[in-house]
């Protein structure tokens, strides 16, 4: 019961600050509503007994990834977004667009409804991974056993784009400094 | 350790791991020589290629049987799907690198990174060729993405690339975050992102599984639909096409849809191959749509680039209609069709890179007004190509259509089989305009095409002599496209 209500306050925790992420007006504001919204996940993650996820989730996403987003944010210098005046353009669009959404969580309820039971070959019981040595020891030995293959494959897309990213921002500044050249 | 030893079979994965580790090689011969000398890199660049393509035929190498397939924890397969269209997609990794030094130098771009790019995304197709579990297969999936989406934005100071560039990777990344949101659906439905094993969960016929992978195939083809340019996820596609620079577009129109259907057919044939009906009629009105639509929006064109674009989407439809005639005709009709339209749109492709100018110019209708008087060989060149698109005797083009054509009529598909003659034949309407502006009108400027280099004639020639070949032989790789369908279920 109070791993129910626990997870009903993490869910709405995470769904609140995911929509302030969206609405709200500075980007700041809204990267910082996104931390918010990737710890209230991380606390599923911990619901769920994934510990190690939960603080990768917090150090990796939540930490490092978003210091990352704050500092290119404060960098482009971006402001506020003005509020809006007069009437919102697109409305039909905005309204085709959501009834196709609602339309595709009304599939995925009618889907989900009823009595999903995840096959039994998902996973492992709580009791099962402590008997085994914990979460961050069963995850290294999938890691290095069975998934070795994708974890390596992720490896070499790391690689592809850093380089893509190296191709991108270089051939920019090559761009930047003719044109500046021009200018002076 | 608590897991049962782990039975790697390291062959299976030798394919991908020479191409990344030959790609990395590349890159730091590359960064050794500041980028100075990009016919070394090329160079070096299509001896990963070649080495990887030699591995195939090395007799260590299993043979395209069920019995023979290799795999490497269940997630990586080396069978003849796998190997057919890894082969394809490096038989068109070796066409963008010879195209690639002398487009650049035309337009003025330092390309160093052009070549390590090509070599990784081969390195991921190989990946999407040979995967059989949705995780590894989505990993292959990106690796291609990424390397391309940098591809198609090389040069980073021309506008259109720019916006090809910006275009493909926001709705490339969204189609992608689409494919995976599939994945968790499958994940959910069978417990495993392993396609044998969603086959098996699907086997138990349970009425939430069959529920939820219903969801989660939807989501999969959407994300599969973007990337093979299918109607109606095909809006991104004149644009990128045309904007990226020549070699790109061939390699994208070709490779990356050679990958893409073996995803497909992956994904279709051996997660729900025993499923057909939860997917045959998704696949059939997508075939549809997009060889109306693609054929249609090709008839307007005036640039041959955006023309080609269009036509890529249109044979996207021909192929799918081959997916939907379903096992083992459509496969292998499928197989052969990929190779015959390599040969066709590598072939047409190269030859706009011989005749355009900087900046792309040149490539209008107007501008090949004629070109025969000048140029007789590219003339004849493109034509062939062009009527091997079209479906013309005795090109690879023809047979290939007749196989999609004959699996549909198997498979008592009459609608699409109709469609694929009709919209053939609508097709000869811009083909022909191109051929007829070539050899009737009169050049309506001068040409100061420099002489295409060796590279750029090498692919030409290669191009039309498989155009002639695929099409007066077609046994000689319908035997291969007819063993390699064979193994999947």
């Amino acid at each position: 019961m109070s791993a129910q209500i626990a997870f009903y306050v993490l869910a709405l925790g995470a769904l609140v600050s995911a929509l302030g992420v969206v609405l709200v007006r500075n980007p700041i504001t809204s990267a910082l509503n996104l931390v918010v919204s990737l710890c209230f996940v991380a606390g599923l993650y911990a619901l769920l007994e994934a510990h190690f996820v939960a603080a990768v989730q917090v150090t990796v996403y939540a930490g490092a990834i978003m210091v990352l987003f704050t500092f290119v944010i404060m960098l482009l210098d971006l402001g506020t977004v003005p509020a809006r005046t007069g009437p919102p353009e697109g409305i039909p669009k905005a309204t085709i667009m959501g009834a196709l959404g609602a339309a595709f969580v009304g599939l995925v309820i009618h889907a989900v409804r009823g009595d999903i039971r995840v096959p039994t070959t998902a996973g492992m019981a709580p009791e099962r991974v402590a008997e085994l040595g914990g979460n961050s020891r069963l995850v290294g030995e999938l890691l290095f056993g069975p998934y070795l293959l994708p974890f390596e494959v992720a490896g070499v897309l790391l690689l592809v784009a850093l380089v893509g990213t190296v191709v991108m921002a270089k051939r920019d500044s090559v761009a930047k400094s003719t044109a500046s050249r021009r200018n002076s | 350790m608590h897991f049962p030893p782990v039975q790697f079979d390291w062959i299976a994965a030798v394919p991908m791991t020479l191409l990344s580790v030959g790609g990395l090689g590349v890159l730091l011969l590359d960064a050794k020589g500041k980028g100075r000398n990009p016919l070394v890199s090329a160079g070096a660049a299509a001896a990963v290629l070649v080495a990887t393509l030699l591995w195939f035929v090395h007799p260590l190498v299993p043979h395209a049987t069920a019995a023979d397939a290799r795999s490497f924890t269940s997630m990586l397969t080396v069978d003849g799907l796998g190997v057919f269209v890894t082969v394809v997609c490096i038989l068109t990794g070796l066409g963008t690198l010879a195209l690639a030094p002398s487009y650049m130098a035309r337009e003025g771009v330092k390309a160093g990174e052009i070549y390590p790019l090509v070599v990784f995304a081969v390195a991921g197709m190989s990946v999407l060729a040979m995967g059989t579990d949705l995780m590894v297969l989505f990993l292959g999936l990106e690796i291609m993405s990424l390397a391309v989406y940098v591809l198609a934005g090389y040069q980073r100071t021309v506008d259109g690339s720019v916006e090809a560039a910006l275009k493909y990777f926001l709705l490339g990344a969204f189609a992608s975050a689409i494919f995976l949101y599939g994945i968790t659906f499958m994940y959910g439905a069978a417990g495993s992102v392993r396609l044998d094993l969603v086959a098996r969960a699907l086997a138990s016929d349970n009425p939430n599984t069959v529920r939820l992978a219903q969801i989660g195939l939807a989501l999969l083809l959407a994300g599969l639909g973007f990337k093979i340019a299918a109607v109606p996820f095909h809006l991104w596609t004149p644009d990128v096409y045309q904007g990226a620079p020549t070699p790109v577009t061939a390699f994208m129109s070709s490779a990356v849809k050679a990958a893409a259907f073996a995803l497909a057919l992956r994904i279709l044939r051996v997660g729900f191959g025993a499923h057909p009906m939860l997917w045959t009629e998704a696949v059939k009105w997508l075939a549809i749509a997009t060889m109306v639509v693609g054929n249609l929006a090709a008839l307007v064109q005036r640039d041959l680039k955006r023309m080609l674009a269009y036509s890529s989407i249109a044979h996207s439809g021909y192929l799918l209609a081959g997916v939907a005639a379903g096992h083992p005709a459509g496969t292998s009709a499928v197989l052969f069709y990929l190779a015959a339209y390599l040969a066709g749109n590598l072939g047409a492709f190269a030859v706009l890179v011989a005749i355009g100018e900087k900046g792309d110019r040149n490539l209008n209708l107007d501008d090949i007004a004629g070109l025969y008087k000048t140029h007789p060989g590219l003339a004849f060149a493109l034509s062939a190509c062009l009527l091997s698109l079209a479906g013309i005797p005795p090109t690879a083009g023809f047979f290939g259509k007749f196989l999609v054509f004959n699996a549909a009529v198997k498979a008592h598909m009459i609608g699409p089989a109709v469609l694929i003659a009709l919209t053939s034949a609508l097709s000869l309407g811009y083909y022909l305009t191109v051929i007829v502006k070539m050899y009737m009108a009169e050049p309506a400027r001068e040409y100061i095409t420099e002489p295409p280099t060796v590279g750029v004639r090498l692919v030409v020639v290669a191009s039309v002599a498989s155009v002639f070949v695929l099409g007066i032989l077609p046994s000689l790789v319908q035997g291969l496209a007819e063993q390699a369908a064979i193994p999947l279920p």
